[in-house]
């Protein structure tokens, strides 16, 4: 698991504590029942909080499973050290 | 705090602690506002579970409504400029225009008015905390935004003042818009999902309405130094005229100092002096220099020798008969603060410095320290009933001659019964008074009103007054009734009424008022209630599955002379079998 994934994974097991890691690394709306539109909004504010990305309206739609948001993170990423060369 | 934090205090709360029932109404969607509000409550009473409730988007009026019919154990009420009127918001548009500022102002005007009779409808049932608009005011007008518009006034004065007519309700905190966030509004929040707050505002928001749900019993006394302190100088070497606290020797943050304890006291605060100085020396002072702000009157009692500083606060809270913790001490000199700290550990020990900025938080701390909502006419008799009991502390030893001393008293006990759950005074005695107190357990507001809501319950109080003037309220009883038995789960006397043999009056009382063939009393021994302790064994009385169980006729065969004028009053409703 990257340090991006295992920091995830933490903010994820503050939405949805009764959840497992396991399942939680897997999860996405469709197939975790708790997941809905505020958990979504939720976990979008802890990512500003803890990964220091601006979430846009039209980044919200992308927040849909735990793998998309370790993806767009890692895209956050990307682009951020780019601007910093 | 962070929102990760928040959730993760939240999952720590141990279910199945005795639960704490708030009630958020809003328009918005509460989101963060409901996470942070119930985690800085979880922080500040982990004794509790924390259950947040919250009603439906949009509706605020529908909200209020709907709390009051669950009855909670406190209610919070966030308005925001959307819920006075949609034109106030940005969520809906429809071509309106400055023409139009007149009607939004009067339509603002009709909700205000809604609203006001919502809460206070409310109120009767649930303590509110109500939070008015803190986002920025909405630019509707032509003018620069950075200038008060003419709408923008009459909106703010219909909101002024609802503000003052709903402080009339004992029931009513405001939370003071200062207290939060310069950055409040998110419009991605607001355009996406209806939450109009950033992050940072929703979780100082949260915060301080916590601070206010959860506040702390007040402080009782305050004890302070006089060289130095209330004064710039040394009394013994700069002599009478060569102190001062004023602009003019550039002590004016002693006056300011001084002012703040003359207000304390007039409030019912109880102000001592401690000093190392000669007692003729400030004797001097206060009689020549009628500029003190801080009057001799204002002091009591006045401690002053040159003994160490630890055994004169010992003397002074031997006269108040209250405990360290309900004390603060200032002090100039660390090395005072520090041998009176450790004497006193429980007690708060503050360092004076005349700086400007230290002089105005010291202020601050000390009216968050002594706050208090409303000023009792026990809170001003206070200082002058133990100034005069102090004076006339010549209690005879042995029984015969109490009665009589008692009955030379012209000692009259006023007794209510009532379910009346807006008697401050009552809930106060409960959570401040220590040594007589039935089990030590402490309530809040809603709590004190939940159980006065309970079928068969009761709140009996004690006020006391003598020929040497009225002592107040001294004592706060909750129990209920059931058949020929009264449950008393609540019983606090004041340390102001020891050796009045007022306990046994509040027993004769429910004995004869209930025309009850037992009392069943909640006892639990703590390690501060000593006086409750002693008085319960003197009681004719079993242990049965941990309340103590007095019979009617064995009480009232050993119950001691109670030479009073005892006058009581049930209020209506009250359901009195007999």
């Amino acid at each position: 698991m990257t340090m991006i994934e295992s920091k995830l994974l933490d903010c994820m097991k503050a939405v949805f504590p009764t959840v497992s890691e396991g399942t939680l690394a897997e999860a996405s709306m469709e197939n975790l029942a708790q997941w809905d539109s505020l958990s979504t909004v939720t976990i979008a504010a802890l990512i500003e909080e803890n990964f220091e990305v601006e979430i846009e309206p039209e980044d919200l739609v992308k927040l849909t499973s735990f793998k998309n948001i370790a993806s767009f993170l890692k895209e956050q990423e990307g682009k951020k050290e780019a601007n910093d060369n | 705090m962070r929102l990760l934090d928040a959730l993760k205090i939240l999952q720590k709360a141990d279910a199945t602690l005795p639960s704490l029932e708030i009630f958020l109404a809003c328009g918005f969607t509460p989101l963060h506002v409901q996470t942070f509000l119930s985690a800085s409550l979880q922080e500040r009473l982990p004794e509790k579970h924390v259950e947040i409730t919250v009603g439906v988007y949009d509706d605020l009026t529908g909200n209020i409504a709907r709390m009051a019919e669950a009855n909670p154990s406190g209610g919070v009420v966030i308005l925001e400029w959307q819920d006075l009127d949609a034109r106030l918001g940005v969520r809906r548009v429809a071509g309106w225009d400055w023409q139009d500022l007149p009607e939004v102002a009067a339509d603002v005007r009709r909700m205000v008015l809604r609203v006001e009779r919502l809460l206070l409808a409310a109120a009767e049932r649930v303590r509110l905390i109500v939070c008015f608009p803190t986002l920025p005011f909405p630019l509707l007008s032509s003018q620069h935004p950075a200038t008060v518009s003419p709408f923008q006034a009459d909106v703010e004065l219909a909101l002024a003042e609802m503000k003052c007519r709903l402080l009339q309700c004992q029931s009513i905190s405001i939370l003071k818009q200062s207290a939060v966030s310069a950055q409040t509004f998110d419009p991605v929040g607001e355009l996406s999902f209806g939450f109009p707050y950033t992050l940072s505002h929703a979780a100082d928001l949260g915060k301080e309405i916590a601070r206010v749900l959860s506040m702390a019993p007040s402080k009782k006394g305050l004890i302070t130094d006089l060289d130095m302190t209330v004064w710039n100088g040394i009394l013994g070497d700069d002599g009478v005229d060569g102190v001062h606290w004023d602009m003019e020797h550039h002590a004016q943050t002693y006056g300011l100092y001084q002012q703040l304890l003359h207000a304390l006291s007039k409030e019912g605060v109880l102000v001592a002096a401690a000093s190392k100085n000669s007692p003729e020396t400030v004797q001097q002072i206060f009689a020549h220099r009628p500029d003190l702000i801080l009057k001799e009157s204002d002091i009591f009692p006045m401690a002053v020798s040159w003994q160490t500083k630890s055994e004169l606060v010992g003397n002074i809270l031997k006269v108040w008969n209250v405990g360290p913790e309900s004390v603060i001490f200032i002090d100039d000199n660390p090395f005072e603060l520090e041998e009176v700290g450790r004497k006193y550990p429980q007690m708060e020990c503050i360092q004076f410095d005349p700086l400007p900025r230290f002089v105005m938080n010291l202020w601050h701390e000390i009216r968050t320290k002594f706050a208090r909502r409303t000023i009792s006419e026990e809170d001003r008799v206070r200082s002058t009933s133990i100034r005069t009991m102090t004076e006339h502390e010549l209690l005879p030893d042995n029984s015969a001659d109490f009665d009589d001393f008692l009955e030379h008293l012209e000692a009259e006990l006023k007794v209510d019964l009532s379910r009346n759950s807006g008697d401050e005074r009552a809930l106060e005695l409960i959570n401040k008074t220590n040594q007589f107190n039935l089990n030590g357990t402490r309530l809040i507001d809603a709590e004190f009103r939940n159980y006065l809501a309970q079928e068969g319950s009761f709140l009996l109080t004690a006020s006391y007054s003598d020929k040497f003037g009225p002592i107040g309220k001294v004592s706060s009883l909750l129990g209920c009734i059931t058949g020929d038995t009264v449950l008393v789960d609540f019983w606090v006397l004041s340390c102001r009424a020891f050796s009045h043999r007022i306990e046994f009056v509040c027993l004769r009382i429910l004995f004869e008022i209930f025309d009850a063939k037992y009392i069943r009393l909640r006892w639990k021994n703590t390690d501060r209630n000593s006086h409750l302790q002693d008085f319960l064994s003197q009681l004719p009385g079993k242990t049965i599955d941990g309340l103590l169980v007095i019979g009617r006729e064995t009480f009232l065969q050993d119950c001691p002379a109670l030479p009073y004028k005892i006058t009581s009053h049930v209020a209506k409703g009250l359901d009195i079998q007999a």
